[in-house]
């Protein structure tokens, strides 16, 4: 009860945030409004057409990072044109996104909203710093221009944090250091290299130059995309198995032998599927293939997420639980023993026992095994006990001497 | 530009798998509409001058009526978005679309006493007189651009639109490949 009181209050909590913001956004409007020329409105319009564009087709690198240009060219339209041009560049922005993708009308206004009130900041202290609206870019001027890039870095990560910590509960200084990281402030300061790059172009080219300037890092990032799709594709393929979308053997024995060579306290569960060759024989292979699929999904389920499940071989998979016990191991795979034997699947009423089971055997690191093939071998011992005897059980392994 | 959009469109739909074949396969409602939309427009340009004000309107009003038809295309809200700024702001001009005479003087310096003297077809010298002046022809295309070209923020919506449809209805031969690596 107390709980749910939480949550509602942290959600009015947030919704006050959010609505600040807008009505601050809505206020510097108001008050930086000015009259705009046709020349100001084209590159106002431009601007918002292209950071749209990014903010739609941002550039994707291996790392999973996503390069958008909206900083930089929000500083050459802010550096150029002054304030008011920030504010419709983005109040457009938000339009054409908005009309674009109307599910994430929220997400997009409040991004967008972000991204004007930290360029609002950052163009104040430019100009106290001594920059020009609408100057030459100068090499004198370089105060102002690292002014401008430390505050909009430093207004976009209080707003965004203090929003995230709201809503994750979390403290407000942890979640601006997880924000800070040193490959994320080391893109942006490149980025903003770009927008010293497009102002100096817009003051030199005009828009033209800023237009084709984007295009071909649009095509660029275009073309890459499709390659680190591909990077993926291969780096997925190389650790997992294509049947079953579970991690294969390979992967398997380099998770558990680093986890041992670390000296990582870990459980292995094994897994035998029962009379799987029955089922094969009377529905086929195809069908065969079929069940493997929703076992393996079944099993992905109902494991923790920090486990890591894998197909062995054959009907064969195996399960690496780290950090736990034996006998919290041994919970988790009675829960997935159950879960199988109680779904109802395809073909089952075929089955010796009208069911689909599973067999499992199940040994820990480093109470029982002192290395990765000792513990493989013991949870194999573990689970060819069950299969010799009622199957549709989890064993967990012990010494026969005992 | 709308013979710009559908040019670039083709070309870009193409070069990115997209077939003719599915263009052809497109029902697209009442196409009856744009045509007499553009009869109406280039005879009243060129023979009737004094009645532009009153078939401008009717000519867009048809084309209005054509993207509202098909509406469920992709983006042809779009489009039907583009032509009614336009038709907007040639409404509140007297059936006339206000360029802006620098860019005018720049484009097309021999056109510029005549349209100062307001008979360049549907278009008027942009001023303090004419309204809803940023909805006007003040977009300059020029080279590297392949020629010159002004348009409005509804030719651009309008074009834009042009461009998605033709991608989206001639596909392309991009198929999608597996995702990331996902623990469990």
């Amino acid at each position: 009860m107390a709980d749910v009181h939480c949550a509602k209050v942290h959600r009015l909590y947030l919704k006050v945030y959010t609505y600040c913001c807008y009505a601050v956004f809505a206020l510097l409007f108001f008050l930086n409004r000015e009259m705009i020329s046709t020349h100001e409105w084209v590159v106002i319009v431009t601007m918002a057409g292209i950071t749209a564009l990014f903010e739609l087709r941002s550039i994707v690198l291996p790392s999973g990072e996503e390069l958008t240009m909206v900083t930089p060219l929000l500083f050459a339209t802010g550096v150029c044109y002054g304030n008011f041009a920030v504010f419709c560049t983005c109040a457009l922005m938000m339009l054409i996104l908005v009309s674009y993708r109307p599910k994430n009308v929220w997400i997009v206004l409040f991004n967008c909203t972000m991204y004007s009130l930290a360029a609002n900041c950052a163009l104040q202290v430019y100009q106290w710093t001594g920059g020009m609206i609408g100057g030459r870019l100068m090499l004198a001027n370089a105060l102002p221009y690292l002014s401008f890039a430390l505050v909009y870095f430093a207004a976009n990560v209080v707003l965004v944090s203090t929003y995230l910590a709201i809503r994750n509960q979390a403290g407000l200084l942890e979640t601006m250091r997880s924000l800070i990281d040193k490959q994320s402030v080391l893109i942006y300061f490149i980025m903003m290299g770009f927008g010293l790059m497009i102002t100096i172009l817009l003051q030199a080219e005009g828009l033209t130059g800023v237009v084709i300037f984007s295009l071909v890092l649009v095509a660029l990032g275009a073309s890459f995309r499709r390659y680190y799709e591909m990077y993926d594709h291969f780096r997925s393929l190389s650790v997992k198995d294509e049947l079953t979308g579970l991690y294969n053997h390979r992967y398997f024995q380099e998770t558990l032998q680093k986890m041992v060579m670390e000296q990582e306290r870990v459980s292995l569960l094994l897994l035998d599927l029962d009379h799987f060759k029955v089922y094969n024989d009377t529905f086929g292979h195809p069908q065969g293939d079929e069940l493997l699929r929703e076992i393996s999904k079944l099993l992905r389920s109902s494991i923790p997420a920090s486990a890591v499940a894998c197909r062995y071989g054959g009907e064969e998979f195996a399960v690496i639980l780290p950090a736990m016990t034996a006998q919290e191991a041994f919970v988790i795979a009675d829960q997935v023993r159950s879960c199988i034997a109680s779904h109802m699947f395809n073909g089952m009423e075929a089955m010796p026992r009208g069911c689909i089971t599973v067999s499992a055997g199940l040994s820990t690191y480093p109470e029982m095994a002192e290395n990765k093939e000792q513990l493989i071998l013991l949870a194999d011992q573990a689970l060819y006990q069950v299969k010799y005897s009622t199957r549709n059980r989890v064993q967990l392994y012990v010494p026969v001497m005992d | 530009m709308l013979v710009d959009s559908l040019v670039i469109g083709l070309l870009v739909a193409k070069l990115r798998g997209g077939s003719f074949e599915s263009l052809l396969q497109v029902s697209v409602k009442g196409i009856w509409w744009v045509i007499l939309s553009f009869v109406m427009q280039y005879t009243s340009i060129f023979f009737f001058p004094t009645w532009l004000p009153v078939i401008i309107p009717l000519s867009y009003a048809c084309l209005l009526w054509f993207g509202w038809l098909n509406r469920t295309q992709p983006a042809f809200l779009l489009v039907f978005a583009g032509l009614l700024l336009n038709v907007l702001v040639m409404v509140c001009n007297h059936g006339r679309m206000p360029v802006d005479v620098a860019v005018a003087s720049q484009m097309a310096p021999q056109d510029l006493p005549a349209l100062l003297a307001g008979e360049s077809g549907k278009h008027v010298a942009m001023s303090a007189h004419t309204h809803l002046n940023l909805l006007g022809d003040i977009f300059y295309l020029h080279a590297p651009y392949p020629h010159h070209t002004v348009l409005s923020l509804g030719d651009l919506l309008l074009s834009i639109g042009v461009f998605l449809f033709l991608q989206a209805v001639m596909g392309t031969r991009r198929t999608a490949v597996a995702g990331g690596v996902v623990h469990g």
